[in-house]
């Protein structure tokens, strides 16, 4: 038993891909190993932006000899009419090295073959290995590949060393013109020294001193460790996402050394969201906050290298962020020369999408839209108006110099120079919220207006999509419109945002029709109602709550933001007997009346002259109207009693009446009457998908 | 250490390296890349190593000499290799340590960063070099150029030379910086920024320009049907330049600008296909 070592040396990995390619290569190693018969204990993988490791410990040195059935031509191929073997059978037998009589007969699937069972002896792992080893480079998938030499092989990065050690046995291995060795280099600080190793223990502990720190975790326990320990006596401290950021961090080092910076009086001036992108994204640093959660004037930075000459790192990186500040303050002082609105005619030369038109076109739509909210929204005539005048300047900060730079502060920036400007706060608000979500973690915003822009925005961006033709069955998202859709999902199910799709999606038709826009005609309403429903029934499934929602997938969408609260008065009263008396009469109506629409009102005359289908037609029209009173008040589980207690009378309606009669006129009054009453359960939720 | 010793330094390291040290192209350019060096010397097997300083103009860019780190023009150190050698991040790193930026005193990072310019059909794969936190150099290997996969891969390395001075003179503003002992960059540059900023922004007159732009296009296009290749690529740098001017000034909308760069792509891979010919022939 000894460990098997790899590691690739690479020139530096894109953060983003590390922690992937080190797990798959750890998997691919662990299947290749398991393929081959090599028995082996726990392997693990560890990686830096820099390499990609893994140890497999107790690694067979040879593998058992073992029996393997293998499968020949079929049997009715193997032998002539006299019972001799044919020319397939004898051949089958020679490539496998067995002898004619050795064989066997195994049935599959309505066929018999013959198999084959062959011995196999027992094989150095090392030559096992070896075989694989060439293939792994390969396997290992990137979102991105480039060449760098002549054989051409592609990897996210040139590799520039090899190891694969089982023991102290170097197992051979090239690529990409590189030979395997037992050399690496540790982290790059001054001249590049060759480290050489006999085994994994060494491996480990060498590369420990030359201030390589493999394990990702590790990593992010010393940040976290070193961060807590500077900013203990600090009157200021870390933003409640530090720990995504240092996720982030933590694959651009190989040893991190954190510190302290000062920010530039520059900072002081700045609007918060402006010093955090300079600092986050520009920076991979981290801002402070105060008490009362204002920037502070300091912040953390993660160096990839040891404590030494920390003081000329710190005065360097304070310099970057005093340029990149100067650089942010020179943005926003040229955009405030003029107010926000200027902005917007400049926004016919940003293309909105292909074949969609420009932003300044996006945003015309916006505002007809907003104007139109009082037909699918309940939002009072003063929101409407704070909507309109948000939708007008909604993507004017996409022209300015400061959103140009900084893509990721679009929404932000329009809020903070509406503020400036003295725009009502509403307005600001609203600008800001419209892209929030921002992610599937992200809150949705917390104003109507915020969550009606956002909504018309992501709406008006699926109709144009769709109405490309672009059909979004695939598993890429090319134009977001999944993320859009997920959004609007979201804002509706979680604030119980009402609101009418279907009214507002021909509202953004006829405006696409009035910017001048041609969308496909033909069904692409219905295309984009059933998107939506399909975001809805992933939003469940991605919740593990199919089986909640599952009762209300037949809802009209208008009704979406009503079913969290209708999932919620069905869950209450879920393990009731009555529930399950209901599910069943309900699915009993549904059978018998298959195909045939619901009917709303009972015509007076009806035939009915049975009692229990008299009392079943009174009861219904109680229950009809007790229902849509408890279903508008919003008091779904009111409604679902009303229907619990309609049970009765419909189990003794089915134990007398025959509904399915040869009198063609009590037949359809009896048809009629269940379908009433399909109606009437229907509006509150489909009982018989209950489990 | 000012701006004319530090560019001296940089030009012997890689001279020493083997590369044929070059004069700047005397065209406008936005980029080294786009100099005859690079752009066709990328093309085809034959091996190439060189390194030239190439004032780069970016009209858009420009912030009438006001701005601390923005600028019309500014200067790229530029290095390409082919076929790259192996150990060429040490190399790079050992070009820092001649101008006294030790890695064991600063935070040098490879941060995850894909060139492209669609103008050239031109792609590579690589990082933006971080010192202490400041982009002070471009690192590429090209993988496409004139929308062909490239049979041998260059290597691209382009210092932002005022980004690495600033840096090196601990200056936060441009102007400041000393050229040679006694001149500094705003001596040297700042009025001829405003005035490029006033003309480009402001006064650059749009018909001529774009009749400019036709004219030049014709022209490169009767040298590439003429297989004069030199000739054919000046004009399209002119016409690259041109269009940089209409953009500035911004009169381009959306589609025409997808025009526009669509036309010089093809005197691009024109150019290109034209280079490749006669690196077959020879």
């Amino acid at each position: 038993m000894s460990d098997l070592l790899l590691e690739i040396l690479v020139e530096e990995l894109p953060a983003r891909f590390v922690d992937s390619a080190s797990s798959q290569l750890c998997q691919l190693v662990v299947n290749h190993l398991d393929e081959l018969y090599i028995s082996h204990g726990d392997a693990r993988g560890l990686a830096t932006p820099r390499r990609l490791v893994v140890l497999v410990q107790s690694v067979a040195e040879a593998t058992e000899p073992r029996t393997a059935d293998v499968k020949g031509p079929p049997r009715l191929a193997s032998y002539d009419s006299d019972g001799h073997p044919t020319a397939a059978l004898a051949g089958f037998c020679r490539t496998q090295e067995v002898d004619v009589s050795e064989v066997h007969d195994v049935e599959m699937q309505g066929r018999t073959y013959v198999f084959a069972t062959k011995t196999i002896p027992g094989q150095q792992s090392s030559r096992l290995i070896e075989s694989f080893l060439p293939r792994l480079l390969r396997e290992i998938s990137f979102p991105k590949t480039m060449r760098w030499e002549e054989s051409g092989l592609q990897f996210a990065r040139p590799i520039r060393a090899l190891t694969a050690l089982l023991g102290e046995t170097q197992l051979s291995w090239e690529a990409a013109g590189v030979v395997g060795s037992n050399t690496t280099f540790g982290l790059r600080v001054g001249k590049p020294r060759p480290i050489s190793f006999v085994n994994a223990d060494e491996y480990f502990r060498k590369l420990r001193e030359a201030f390589v720190i493999l394990d990702r975790a590790e990593r992010k326990r010393s940040i976290e460790k070193q961060a807590s320990r500077l900013l203990s006596p600090s009157p200021f401290h870390l933003g409640s996402d530090a720990d995504t950021l240092f996720d982030d961090v933590v694959n651009l080092v190989e040893y991190p050394t954190v510190f302290l910076g000062e920010l530039p009086a520059t900072a002081t001036g700045l609007p918060a969201v402006v010093v955090r992108s300079v600092l986050e994204e520009q920076m991979h640093s981290f801002p402070l906050y105060d008490g009362d959660n204002a920037i502070a004037p300091q912040f953390l930075s993660v160096r990839n290298g040891l404590g030494d000459f920390i003081e000329k790192v710190r005065h360097g990186s304070e310099n970057v962020a005093n340029a990149r500040l100067m650089d942010a303050s020179f943005f926003i002082k040229e955009d405030t020369r003029h107010p926000l609105a200027s902005f917007v005619p400049k926004l016919d030369s940003l293309m909105f999408m292909d074949r969609l038109g420009n932003m300044a076109q996006k945003t015309s739509r916006l505002e007809t839209m907003a104007r139109h909210a009082g037909e699918y929204s309940k939002l009072s005539p003063h929101d409407v108006d704070v909507l309109a005048a948000a939708a007008r300047v909604a993507k004017a900060d996409l022209a300015t110099s400061m959103v140009k730079e900084y893509t990721s502060l679009q929404g932000e920036m329009g809020r903070v120079y509406l503020e400036k400007e003295g725009a009502p706060a509403d307005v600001a608000a609203a600008v800001r919220e419209q892209y929030l979500p921002r992610s599937a973690t992200d809150a949705v915003a917390s104003t109507r207006c915020g969550r009606l822009l956002g909504i018309l925005d992501r709406v008006d961006t699926i109709v144009g999509i769709l109405g490309t033709g672009f059909n979004p069955s695939g598993s890429e998202d090319p134009y977001g419109i999944r993320r859009a859709g997920n959004a609007i999902v979201r804002t509706i199910l979680e604030q119980a945002e009402s609101i009418d799709l279907e009214r507002l999606t021909s509202v953004d038709m006829r405006a696409y029709e009035e910017s001048g826009i041609q969308l496909e005609s033909g069904n692409l309403q219905t295309n984009v109602l059933e998107y939506l429903a399909g975001r809805v029934v992933q939003y469940y499934k991605e919740r593990q709550s199919s089986r909640d929602y599952a009762p209300f997938d037949a809802l009209p969408l208008d009704q979406l933001a009503t079913v969290p609260a209708r999932i919620n008065a069905l869950r209450e009263r879920s393990g009731d007997a009555g529930l399950s008396a209901l599910a069943d009469s309900h699915r009993r109506i549904q059978n018998i009346t298959k195909g045939i629409e619901d009917t709303t009102v009972l015509p007076a005359d009806l035939p009915l002259t049975e009692p229990e289908e008299r009392t079943l037609r009174d009861n219904a029209e109680v229950c009809a109207s007790n229902v849509s009173r408890f279903l508008s008040l919003g008091q779904y589980g009111e409604a679902i009693r009303s229907c619990e207690a309609l049970t009765p009378s419909i189990s003794q309606f089915f134990d007398k009446i025959l509904v399915m009669t040869h009198d063609d006129s009590l037949r359809s009054a009896r048809l009629l009457l269940l379908c009433y009453l399909k109606h009437i359960l229907g509006s509150v939720c489909d009982f018989s998908r209950l489990v | 250490m000012n701006f004319e010793q530090m560019v001296a330094k940089l030009e012997q390291f890689w001279e020493d390296e083997g590369c044929t040290r070059l004069f700047p192209y005397d065209q406008e350019v936005g980029a080294g890349t786009l100099s005859p060096h690079t752009f066709l010397r990328v093309l085809g097997r034959k091996p190439w190593r060189a390194v030239y300083v190439q004032p780069s103009r970016r009209p858009a860019d420009g912030r009438y000499g006001e701005n601390p780190n923005r600028l019309y023009m500014h200067h790229q150190l530029q290095v390409v290799i082919k076929p790259p050698p192996s150990d060429i991040q040490d190399t790079y790193l050992r070009s820092l340590y001649v101008l006294g930026l030790k890695p064991s005193e600063h935070d040098i990072r490879f941060v995850e960063d894909n060139w492209e310019t669609p103008v050239l059909g031109a792609a590579g794969v690589g990082w933006e070099v971080w010192l202490d936190g400041m982009e002070v150099t471009q690192f590429t290997y090209f993988q496409s150029a004139g929308g062909k996969e490239l049979p041998v891969v260059t290597v691209e390395i382009t210092y932002g030379l005022e980004r690495l001075a600033m840096f090196i003179q601990s200056k936060n503003n441009v102007y400041e910086l000393e050229w040679h002992e006694g001149v500094s960059y705003g001596n040297l540059r700042q009025q001829a920024e405003k005035e490029n900023s006033m003309y480009s922004f402001d006064s650059a007159d749009v018909e001529s320009l774009t009749t400019l732009f036709d004219l030049f296009e014709k022209e490169s296009k009767r040298m590439i049907e003429m297989k004069l290749i030199t000739p054919a690529y000046e004009y399209l740098l002119h016409c690259s330049h041109t269009f940089n001017l209409l953009d500035a000034r911004g009169t381009v909308g959306v589609s025409q600008r997808m025009a526009y760069l669509g036309r010089v792509r093809r005197l691009a891979y024109g150019c290109a296909n034209l280079y490749l010919e006669n690196e077959e022939h020879e």
